[in-house]
């Protein structure tokens, strides 16, 4: 025994692939139980989560199905609304952010802005720099503007919101996107007697068709889960899942863990899966300042 | 505005030096009318919805404006008050309180995140097995909402009475932790909370910049006797300082403007303990309806984190070499 760990951990390398795979398992482990005990939960009755820990389905505690059930049958129409809500706003806002984001990145990559202190790059930095702005003092002239448009709780008001607020930093992203693709076959085709659409609709889209849809996910995912705009612009017509799923933790007496539970299963799922196809998009390079906060 | 005059002095597509025949050349494939049609969308919706909401707020910030008095009622006039709001808001101690505790939160994050962050980049590079599946694995927590986050881990784990990390606490003999109703512990919480999700991020950017490190340095630096342990401070470390300014400026910029998990996690409480300056702002100027007080805040929480990324940037002139841009 203590010549087989003399032998594992001898050299300095195997001490440090020692070291190495314990760090990056504990790592995996502390990302693990959370959603270990997320998913868990879902199968507790009410009863089974207040009463102590438990952490066996079966073994020490009997799985049941009813949050669930609850959930999906019995109070559907109340999840459904902000579930609704959710899915109108984020993809639609991500596809208005992604048309008007898609035509200024590729303005921006491909023609030459120069008027004195202002050029390209000036332009696209000026848009970086728009995510820095705090949502708290963005939100206030929101909500009064908003308000005489008689918006607030509107789905139309977050849908603006999100949009605008996608723009900069999508804008960022597809020009370094476009910027990565040869300009030549573009050039060949103008010769060729291509019209500037004709080289958008036929070469550009294509070609970028992997970035666009990458920039769609991120956008979806920010649109998804923002919180603050959403706190300030709606109130219960028009909640989306975060906010209403932030006012049902806040209560005090007789939260529903169970039920909760089952709801942010279902709320993380779609980023999940965009992240999951997200990820070959990733590991080709495109990302520095690409997830949303 | 300044977009549209900037669009008309444009300059040819590629390498012109000379000014007058290409400005013919631009007028004829019809550049010039796409460069104005192509960015001018985006340029204008985000001048219409953060230049302008900016400046109403700044103008907002020198008035008495109050939602639930201009905002309902037209013939109330809107008063000129100077600087009132922004001496209140300096003199108010509890907007200083929520301000330091801002600040404390987003400084122990981003350097706990980055010192694990590191951590975690580091041993997965040696890590040779699964580093696909690790790699997906380590990203996965970036997609997730903060609400839940704050819901799952916050809330749940940490649950002072049923929660898993209490309970094996007490198994082992310890006493449970007041993780979220005592005030210094509920700090805490919030920056565990806010960890267990964003690590992830200065892993995803130090594992690029560590790949991007040429094998070759390695190589030499054997070759000239160096150890490990040289190697890691010696060469990586200051390779990847560039890398980990960036993400430590993206990460800082967000920590600022914390308030999704407060409002999931703790509330803000216990009392006021944990409540960060976005909420602080919220509550004044959109629960209380003062707008203006609020304004005022909002600019002071700019002005915060303006003075964080001047101070990383001089950092980072000063000690990282081969910082560009």
């Amino acid at each position: 025994m203590r010549a087989l760990f003399a032998r594992t951990i001898g050299s300095e390398r195997n001490r440090r692939n020692f070291f190495s795979w314990a760090v990056v398992l504990i790592w995996t482990l502390i990302l693990a139980f959370p959603a270990y005990w997320l998913l868990l939960t879902t199968f507790k009755t009410g009863l089974a989560f207040t009463k102590e820990a438990t952490y066996l389905p079966w073994v020490d505690f009997e799985p049941t199905l009813s949050s669930w059930e609850t959930v999906f049958v019995g109070r559907s129409d109340r999840m459904m609304r902000p579930l609704l809500n959710s899915t109108v706003i984020a993809t639609v806002s991500s596809a208005a952010a992604l048309i008007l984001a898609t035509t200024a990145g590729y303005a921006l990559a491909r023609f030459r802005y120069n008027a004195g202190p202002i050029t390209g790059n000036n332009i696209s930095f000026w848009f970086l720099q728009q995510r820095m702005i705090p949502a708290a003092i963005l939100a206030i002239p929101l909500l009064v503007g908003f308000r005489e448009l008689r918006l607030l709780d509107n789905q139309l008001a977050l849908i603006i919101t999100y949009t605008v607020f996608g723009v900069p930093f999508a804008v960022w992203m597809l020009r370094e996107f476009f910027r990565s693709l040869p300009v030549e076959v573009e050039e060949a085709a103008m010769i060729d007697g291509a019209s500037r659409l004709g080289v958008i609709r036929h070469i550009v889209f294509p070609l970028s068709a992997p970035g666009i849809v990458a920039v769609f996910l991120l956008l979806f995912i920010g649109s998804w889960n923002e919180y603050y705009f959403a706190l300030v612009l709606t109130f219960t017509r028009s909640v989306t899942v975060p906010l209403w799923l932030q006012g049902e933790i806040a209560q005090v007496l007789g939260i529903q863990w169970g039920n909760l539970a089952v709801i942010a299963v279902v709320m993380t799922l779609p980023p999940v899966l965009a992240g999951l196809v997200l990820e070959r998009f990733i590991r080709r390079g495109l990302t520095f300042g690409a997830i949303k906060g | 505005m300044t977009q549209a005059a900037d669009a008309t002095v444009a300059t040819p597509e590629s390498g012109g030096t000379a000014t007058a025949v290409p400005t013919r050349r631009k007028r004829r494939d019809g550049t010039f009318r796409w460069k104005l049609i192509l960015l001018l969308p985006a340029v204008l919706v985000v001048l219409t919805f953060t230049i302008l909401p900016l400046v109403w707020t700044l103008g907002a910030s020198f008035t008495d404006f109050h939602l639930f008095l201009h905002g309902f009622q037209k013939n109330v006039p809107v008063n000129f008050v100077g600087l009132k709001n922004w001496v209140d808001v300096m003199s108010d101690q509890f907007f200083w309180h929520t301000a330091k505790n801002t600040i404390v939160f987003s400084v122990s994050t981003v350097a706990l995140e980055l010192a694990i962050g590191l951590g975690v980049a580091l041993s997965l590079r040696n890590v040779t097995l699964g580093q696909r599946f690790f790699r997906v694995w380590f990203l996965l927590p970036l997609f997730l909402s903060p609400v839940a986050v704050g819901m799952i881990v916050g809330r749940m784990v940490f649950h002072e009475a049923v929660g898993p990390v209490n309970d094996l606490l007490r198994d082992v003999g310890f006493q449970g932790i007041p993780w979220l109703s005592q005030a210094e512990w509920a700090m805490f919480t919030l920056i565990l909370v806010d960890v267990w999700q964003n690590t992830s991020f200065m892993v995803l950017l130090l594992y690029a910049g560590l790949l991007s490190i040429p094998d070759e340095m390695y190589e030499a630096a054997k070759v000239d006797g160096a150890s490990d342990l040289q190697g890691l401070f010696k060469i990586t470390l200051p390779l990847l300082a560039p890398v980990a300014m960036v993400a430590i400026l993206i990460k800082g910029l967000d920590a600022f403007k914390v308030v999704d998990i407060i409002k999931v996690v703790t509330g803000g409480g216990p009392g006021n303990s944990t409540e960060s300056l976005t909420l602080n702002i919220f509550d004044t100027s959109v629960r209380s309806g003062d707008i203006s007080v609020g304004a005022a805040g909002g600019y002071i929480l700019l002005a915060i984190m303006t003075i964080f990324v001047l101070i990383v940037l001089a950092v980072s002139r000063r000690y990282v070499s081969t910082l560009t841009d």
